[in-house]
């Protein structure tokens, strides 16, 4: 499993909600390729030490959300889907990571322009993701 | 099960081991060290194994064995999670019990086994104790050692018990001190084993039932039910019969007034009244004081001539045998008889040992047989040959012996080693023999010999004193005594109803006292009429305690006089024909009073359990077992009986039983629960009407 | 599917204390029931009237549909029971408790008995007497499990573990349920475990059962919302399944159960200057929902101030 997957069962976070977020974030991150395959519920159960219809609930609701598919009776596999979050999570998102950003700005009296010079250039660090199968896309 | 048993035996043997080793240790310090010497022999202590120390040691010893062993095996294990674990196993929970039954019986035969064999080695070894040894003399130490294993019964049940009353609990321990004080009375192996037997299944019926009990109350079997409940009566009987002692004690004495006639000093018949065993009147035979002067009453009571009984019965005794006195194996004095004991030439005791009819001398402290004693006289220890049945040797006066068979009337010094035959002709039967003192002598006596038509008296060394000539009819009144006076110029010969009359005949006959000269010449003869019996009236709560008897007991014992009476046994028919002769109204007394009161008790039970809402089948077994034992039975219905938990009724308020649907008084139900606002349910909650919910 | 245990209407008296009080549940087959509740709430006593060692008083328990009462032998056989306190003869080895265990049970299963003993790191020749409380665990885990019980009772199995142990325990919970038809009933009082393994948690609270859901359902029915108000806040209103409030400088806290529309309005009709709803872990849902109700003001009285 090239995700690692790390559980917080104290958090207010539900374990369930935990799994589909670590895998999201796997692929957003490409740490998991398109069509590479998940391991069974048992096996991320077991690893895992969760009930496996935890697993399967995690499981369910990213494929009903299109990010991975379920080939019958060979197992899940990673989507060619890109589209990882809905519409509004990437809102929610992106808006939460802005908040935190402004706020440390405004607690270290960063003036805005010096603040958007800064995620130009983090901007342009980051190197998209790449496809292992079909070459770096842009 | 093998299991089990394996795992129990496991965790209580090292116990056992130990425990052995206390108690033999216990055991043989008595036996072995502890200093009988001649002065240290009273009556209540005997040789080895029948010495006091060693017995308290068994008695005690044993049963702290058992109580040890068997609240090992439960109480270690009765915390209720880890008995859970126990009894979670595919099998009924009478395996565990009978395992732990099984394993514990064995560890305490191995906690015991060495003072049993060291029991066995005593009674098998000459010359430890009384030699020649009989089994009979191992009955003590073998009794104690069965009545342990009664307290280990009683302690598995007691640790058993679960949520009940602390009073309930230590029944079975009541139950196990009452069957080892039967077993110290027990006189015979097999009373002691049949009784332990019977009280070993009652506990055992017990502890199953506090087994099941403390799991499923209402589902125990009758049987183990039935054992509870008796030890439950017999617990509650030994703790009435101890209070009831207690508070016979505790009441004031009714006086006790005895009348008697006496002789005095000076010859003079009177009768000397007592009160509670003071002299309150001395009187003439005609009712005129013999002196109102009280201050001269201790004297005169101290100096008169006491009369030693000679014989029972002269002549043919009419069918009539002496009745066998019985014999108590179980203390010393009445196995070894203590006869005489003398420091000189060497400290010796010597006893008659009852079971081989054998006199036999001791040198102490060694307890090494010395010499024995036969009609022959002194012989030495493995010379002799026992005595023939009719033989009756005594003890008198510290160190002699009197020998009386009957041709012979004998007496020996075990200090002198030396017999003096006082009569030894086949043509005279000899009817008794006594000692008697002279008064004022310090202690010298003479010897009195009863012969068909006269008395002989004798001195110590067998030179004969006097013949007095019988003045009676010695076939009816051939209990005959002796006395002399200080200047031994009189005898006075007693002449008392024989033995072999019925005790109603011989109270109604006078008895009569003759002043003789010592060449046998009658000088005065009193005629003493039969005083009248001071008879004191029972007092009223001697009646109450009475009432408070088994029935069951009291007509069981009747039924069981006949049953035995019409199969032949004498005494027991002579027992009923008393019961229904001449005690009849305080018979038919008892009887009514024993019915009326169990019948009231029962109703009082029926009562009590109807107001407690036992149901209506265990109310009637009850209230029938009440009926059968009366207040016993009601203690132990009141201690035993699964009284259900109540509580008030919400809707009316009276006290409802909680295990029930509806209260009996208004037929309400019980509140249901309101259901609340905070509570979290994704699913119905009846399960009878609910379909299955599946788990996503 | 059918229920490997149901608990109709139980009520347990002790004396005269009320234990439990009017008990239903149902466990379905194959499913890992958590039992949470306080200390001395009665989750033990149901456990227990459960497997037959206590009687109800009223009501009745059954267990692979046969009464608890009167279980048979057989049927003891297919239920593993793991009291509270991990017993053990502490005289016997880790091999000897096994033989002694494996002697009651045809069905004994040597490997999982090996598979996970060794799992907790014991060897054959321990005595168990020196077993360290995570270990004696391992062992009673064991013993319970080889003779391979459909159904698996467990009495706060946690209890005193360490977080290895507590996790290999976890992990021997999920081994078994590898197997079909398996169902798991066990109490505990770490939530974070509950959460990873079980499918549904059912609460008893008081003497009564208050909650029975899945976990998930739990959560979504309980509640925070913090107000801020520009001065003291108000009291919290009296409203429906209200379980507790907390009220600091200028928020208020209010914790509720099963919040609809009216509660929402409620609150609002308090004016707060900004309200929203915060998502509880389940331990912070669970102490909330058993903890004391009502409005706390333990914290905010000043030390110093005595």
């Amino acid at each position: 499993m090239p995700v690692a997957i790390t559980l917080h069962p104290a958090s207010d976070v539900p374990i369930f909600r935990q799994i589909v977020r670590q895998i999201q974030q796997g692929i957003v991150q490409g740490k998991l390729q398109r069509g590479e395959q998940l391991p069974s519920v048992r096996a991320l159960a077991e690893s895992l030490v969760v009930n496996p219809n935890t697993v399967a609930k995690a499981y369910q609701e990213l494929v009903a959300s299109g990010v991975v598919e379920s080939r019958a009776g060979r197992g899940i596999f990673v989507a060619a889907k890109r589209q990882v979050f809905s519409k509004q999570e990437e809102k929610r998102r992106l808006a939460q990571a802005a908040q935190q950003l402004c706020a440390e700005a405004r607690l270290f009296e960063v003036p805005l322009e010096r603040l958007q010079k800064l995620l130009a250039a983090e901007w342009n660090e980051l190197q998209p993701p790449t496809d292992s199968t079909k070459g770096p896309t842009s | 099960m093998k299991s089990i048993i394996w795992k129990e035996f496991r965790e209580t043997v090292w116990w056992a081991l130990l425990l052995a080793l206390i108690f033999t240790v216990a055991q043989l310090y008595p036996l072995f060290f502890a200093s009988t010497y001649v002065y240290a022999v009273s009556s209540y202590q005997g040789f080895g194994m029948l010495d006091s120390t060693y017995l308290l040691v068994t008695l005690f010893g044993a049963a702290g064995i058992g109580l040890i062993l068997g609240f090992l095996q439960i109480l270690p294990e009765r915390n209720a999670d880890r008995w859970a674990t126990l009894l979670h196993r595919p099998m009924p929970p009478e395996t565990v019990l009978l395992s732990k039954l099984i394993a514990g019986t064995g560890a305490y035969v191995l906690a015991v086994a060495p003072a049993f064999l060291l029991v066995l080695y005593l009674v098998l070894t000459p010359g430890f104790t009384a030699y020649p040894s009989v089994p009979e003399m191992a009955l003590a130490a073998v009794a104690n050692l069965l009545g342990g294993f009664l307290y280990y019964l009683a302690a598995l049940a007691t640790g058993l018990a679960g949520r009940v009353s602390v009073m309930r609990r230590l029944l079975p321990l009541v139950v196990a001190m009452l069957g080892s004080s039967w077993l110290v009375e027990a006189d015979y192996f097999s009373t002691a084993a049949w009784g332990t037997l019977f009280l070993a299944v009652l506990l055992g019926l017990s502890a199953w039932s506090a087994l099941r009990h403390a799991q499923s109350p209402s589902r125990s079997p009758w049987m183990s039910r039935a054992g509870a409940v008796l030890v439950g009566f017999y617990a509650a009987s030994a703790v009435g019969a101890f209070f009831s002692t207690l508070f016979v004690m505790a009441m004031p004495k009714t006086p006790y007034v005895s009348q008697r006639y006496e002789t005095l000093a000076d010859g003079a018949e009177v009768i000397v009244t007592r009160r509670n065993n003071i002299t309150t009147a001395i009187d003439h035979l005609d009712g005129t004081p013999y002196t109102t002067d009280q201050s001269q009453f201790a004297k005169l009571t101290e100096s008169t001539i006491g009369l030693s009984r000679v014989s029972s019965y002269i002549g043919e005794a009419h069918g009539w045998k002496p009745g066998q006195s019985r014999r108590y194996y179980r203390r010393a004095y009445t196995y070894l008889q203590e006869l005489a004991s003398a420091q000189v030439p060497v400290p010796q005791q010597w006893f008659w040992i009852r079971e081989t009819r054998t006199a036999i001398g001791y040198e102490l402290p060694a307890k090494q047989a010395i010499a024995r004693f036969t009609p022959q006289g002194f012989v030495p220890v493995d010379d002799a040959k026992p005595f023939p049945e009719d033989m009756k040797v005594r003890g008198i006066s510290g160190e002699q012996l009197l020998v009386t068979g009957p041709h012979l009337a004998a007496v020996a010094s075990i200090v002198s080693r030396k017999m003096a035959v006082l009569t030894d002709d086949a043509t005279q039967p000899v009817y008794g023999a006594d000692d008697f003192y002279i008064p004022s002598s310090r202690g010298k006596r003479l010897f009195a010999v009863a012969f068909a038509g006269h008395l002989s008296i004798y001195e110590k060394n067998g030179t004969l004193l006097a013949q007095l000539p019988y003045t009676q009819d010695v076939s009816r009144w051939g209990r005959v005594s002796v006395g002399v006076n200080a200047d031994q110029t009189r005898f006075y010969v007693g002449y008392n109803p024989s033995r072999f009359l019925p005790v109603s005949e011989r109270r109604q006959m006078p008895t009569f006292v003759d002043q003789v000269t010592q060449e046998g010449e009658v000088l005065t003869s009193t005629r003493r009429l039969p005083l009248p019996k001071q008879t004191s009236s029972k007092p009223i709560y001697r009646y109450v305690l009475e009432t408070f008897e088994s029935p069951t007991y009291f007509f069981g014992t009747l039924l069981y006089q006949k049953i035995g009476g019409d199969l032949g046994d004498k005494r027991l028919a002579k027992l009923l024909r008393a019961a229904l002769g001449p005690y009849w109204p305080s018979t038919r007394f008892k009887g009514i009073l024993l019915v009326i009161a169990s019948v009231l008790l029962a109703g009082l039970t029926w009562w009590l359990a109807r107001r407690g809402e036992l149901d209506r089948k265990a109310a009637r077994n009850w209230a029938l077992f009440v009926l059968l034992t009366n207040l016993p039975g009601l203690v132990a219905f009141w201690l035993l009986a699964n009284w259900p938990p109540r509580a008030p009724c919400p809707s009316c308020g009276r006290l409802r039983r909680l295990d029930q649907p509806t209260c009996p008084h208004c037929g309400a139900g019980w509140e249901n629960l309101p259901s609340h606002p905070a509570e979290i349910f994704d699913r119905p909650q009846e399960p009878n009407n609910a379909t299955p919910a599946s788990t996503s | 599917m059918s229920d490997a245990i149901v608990i109709d209407h139980l009520t347990k008296y002790y004396g005269q204390r009320e234990i439990v009080r009017d008990l239903c549940l149902r466990i379905p087959t194959g499913s890992i029931y958590g039992f949470l509740g306080r200390n001395g709430v009665g989750k033990t006593t149901t456990i227990r009237t459960l497997l037959g060692f206590e009687e109800p008083t009223r009501g009745s328990t059954q267990i692979l549909g046969e009464d608890s009462r009167h279980l048979k032998p057989e049927t003891r056989a297919r239920i593993g029971y793991l009291p509270e306190g991990h017993f053990v003869y502490r005289w016997m080895t880790v091999a000897e408790c096994g033989k002694f265990q494996a002697s009651f049970f045809p069905d004994w299963n040597q490997e999982i008995f090996e598979a996970v003993i060794s799992h907790f790191r014991l060897t054959p020749k321990m005595k168990a007497g020196h077993l360290s409380r995570g270990q004696r665990a391992g062992l009673c885990l064991a013993l319970t499990l080889a003779p391979e019980p459909e159904v698996l009772v467990l009495d706060d199995p946690a209890l005193g573990l360490d977080p290895v142990a507590r996790r290999n325990l976890l992990q021997s919970m999920l081994y078994i349920m590898r197997k079909p038809d398996r169902t798991i009933l066990f109490s505990s009082h770490l939530l974070s475990d509950v959460e990873r393994v079980a499918d549904r948690i059912a609460i008893l609270d008081g003497t009564t059962l208050s909650v029975d859901s899945t976990i998930e359902y739990f959560r979504e029915h309980l509640c925070q919302y913090v107000l801020r108000f520009e001065q003291t806040p108000p009291a919290a209103p009296e409203l429906d399944g209200l379980l507790e409030s907390f009220r600091s400088d200028r928020e208020l806290f209010v914790t509720l159960a099963n919040p609809d529309d009216k509660t929402e309005a409620a609150l609002r009709a308090l004016n707060p200057k900004s309200m929203e709803p915060v998502e509880l872990s389940l331990e912070d849902a669970f102490i909330s929902y058993v903890g004391d109700h009502g409005e706390k003001t333990f914290f905010t009285k000043d030390l110093g101030a005595a």
